[in-house]
């Protein structure tokens, strides 16, 4: 299909009057712009890495050897490891609720006629739409005023107002392209709306829930500027790198940064492959349906 | 018969209206009253940390006459425009280059512009520091070819990475959206434009840029958004002569404890995000559909 278009697409540039050479000399140019697109993407990034392996205090080449001895140190660094402790219970957390109620949400959206349901969204949408700075700051006075003390509940709560529209975004999509009447089915065999969430619906949009827990957990656990509205003295891992790139240095900041870097990208294929999976399995259900 | 069917209705209706219950109670406690609040205190003042709860537009006035203010935001818009810009301008070209030059390797193109995104944005700003920095990549590399003697210190702190740095952050959702107006672009109508005699750059005019120019515009408000209210970029690699709004705003939250007129100001910054979407949005409807 795509061939025979690309066949297409040379007559009729053919027939324009463009010389061979020109073209390939314009086409030598988009190739290199092309690439040069990508190198601007991950140059940056395979930096970090390199310096990351680089034997020297400061950061700057020339290369003077190759060590591991900043990795290392990230096992000794007792602060390091009670932020990445801090931060993984904020993001199980997060990823927990907004789970729970993201779903809620879009299932009670999807449910309902009228303009109300429309209304609600476009509100709980709001946090996951404004600046950091803007949410941090109106969570902060709101938390003040309710005289609750900063720390793990009003991070927990900050992160959730701008998770939770995430998850019934993510829901509502895959609940819109659901037949409705397989809960309409559900419902005339006696099933009640509980029964028929938990035996129908919900099996047909869990890849849409994992995929919606997973960025969650992205967006929660690399989030700065809310959390520093929100956080009392203990610090969450972005927190910690945020002070650490800032002011003080060492290089095992490289070293941590790029370990999150790879366990990110390794967390994102094994999961775009195996929610691939599911659907593609989903979509033969169908067909069977 | 007619009657109880009706009132059976009527109770789905209201065991519906209540399901939607948690969202109205979550959207008043967690949106609506923080944004209320922060209207209402942006209306009180701080004398010397102490609150002072009397109405006035004091904070408002202070924001748009003080000097430093005034420039902090005149920069912002400046940055922000201009990056959100350049990333649709890097992004559109290259999202067309995808769909047209590419067929088997489609999906690695995207899938690998949009990785970025998954790492966090905190380290892809911090990258640019060991780009631009006094000892940083260019700088090492450019003095031990010899081209310079001494590094370049223009590059780091300054109004300009924080432009190269939004830039950088922006490319990805850019990309996004205006590859999925591209993708959907049918081959038939650059066809029939191309055998009606049009020139490349006739079409592109008359056929692709009206049917696609959505496509840019979200991925362009979606730049904006991110760079208008943006703290951490010009915090890590601003320095003083390249804060932006969003710096302005913490420091009334931190350093001078003046949460009023961070509050006025988080108003301002939501006010000025709003204008140019909508602006944006107006001027960008698409004239006709692709589905």
């Amino acid at each position: 299909m795509i061939k025979d278009n690309s066949e297409i697409n040379t007559l009729t540039e053919r027939k324009r009057f463009i010389g061979a050479p020109l073209r390939r000399l314009t086409g030598f140019f988009s190739w290199t712009a092309f690439s040069g697109v990508y190198i601007f993407l991950y140059a940056p990034l395979l930096i970090i890495a390199i310096f990351s392996l680089n034997d020297s205090l400061v950061q700057s080449l020339p290369w003077s050897g190759f060590t591991t001895k900043w990795y290392e140190a990230i096992a000794e660094d007792g602060q390091l490891r009670s932020s990445i402790t801090f931060g993984l219970t904020i993001s199980l957390l997060v990823v927990f609720f907004s789970s729970i109620i993201g779903t809620y949400f879009a299932v009670a959206i999807n449910s309902s006629t009228g303009r109300a349901p429309k209304i609600l969204l476009a509100t709980v949408v709001i946090p996951a739409i404004v600046p950091g700075v803007v949410l941090g700051l109106s969570l902060a006075i709101t938390f003040r005023m309710a005289g609750l003390e900063p720390g793990l509940l009003n991070i927990v709560i900050g992160h959730l107002t701008f998770t939770v529209p995430v998850v019934t975004l993510v829901v509502l999509n895959r609940l819109r392209t659901l037949d409705p009447s397989f809960t309409q089915a559900s419902m005339d065999l006696g099933a009640n709306r509980w029964r028929t969430f938990w035996y129908v619906t919900f099996p047909l949009v869990r890849t849409a829930i994992l995929a919606a827990a997973l960025l969650t957990a992205t967006l929660s656990f690399d989030e700065v500027v809310i959390t520093f509205f929100l956080a009392g003295t203990q610090q969450s891992l972005p927190l910690y790198i945020w002070a650490q790139t800032r002011f003080g240095f060492t290089p095992s900041i490289n070293a941590i940064v790029t370990l999150i870097g790879l366990i990110s990208v390794i967390l994102i294929v094994f999961a775009t492959r195996s929610i691939e999976k599911n659907l593609e399995s989903n979509k033969s259900a169908d067909k069977k349906l | 018969m007619a009657k109880s069917v009706s009132l059976s209705s009527k109770r789905i209706s209201f065991s519906k209206r209540l399901s939607l219950a948690p969202l109205l109670f979550w959207s008043i406690l967690l949106v609506l009253t923080p944004n209320a609040l922060m209207v209402v205190y942006s209306l009180w003042k701080s004398e010397d940390g102490v609150l002072k709860r009397v109405m006035s537009i004091d904070n408002y006035i202070e924001a748009f006459t003080n000097p430093v203010a005034i420039s902090v935001l005149t920069r912002t818009i400046i940055v922000a425009l201009g990056a959100s810009t350049l990333a649709t301008l890097i992004a559109y070209p290259t999202a067309w280059f995808v769909v047209r030059r590419l067929s088997k390797r489609r999906l690695l193109a995207v899938l690998l512009v949009i990785v970025p995104l998954w790492i966090s944005f905190l380290i892809r700003v911090y990258s640019w520091k060991l780009v631009l920095g006094e000892r940083g990549f260019i700088n090492s590399t450019l003095l031990s070819l010899g081209l310079i003697d001494k590094p370049l210190t223009f590059m780091l702190y300054s109004s300009f990475a924080v432009f190269l740095t939004l830039t950088y952050v922006a490319i990805p959702f850019c990309f996004v959206s205006s590859y999925s107006a591209l993708e959907r672009l049918p081959n038939s109508l650059l066809e029939a434009s191309a055998d009606s005699g049009a020139t490349p750059f006739q079409t592109f005019r008359t056929v692709i840029w009206p049917l696609t120019r959505q496509g840019a515009a979200i991925g362009f408000s979606l730049a904006l958004l991110l760079s208008c209210g943006d703290y951490l970029t010009p915090a890590m690699v601003g320095g003083l002569n390249g804060t932006m709004f969003g710096s302005l705003v913490i420091t009334q939250f931190g350093l001078t404890n003046n949460w009023p007129l961070g509050a006025a100001m988080s108003v301002i910054l939501l006010l000025i995000t709003a204008m140019f979407l909508a602006v944006l949005a107006r001027i960008t409807r698409t004239e006709g559909t692709l589905d």
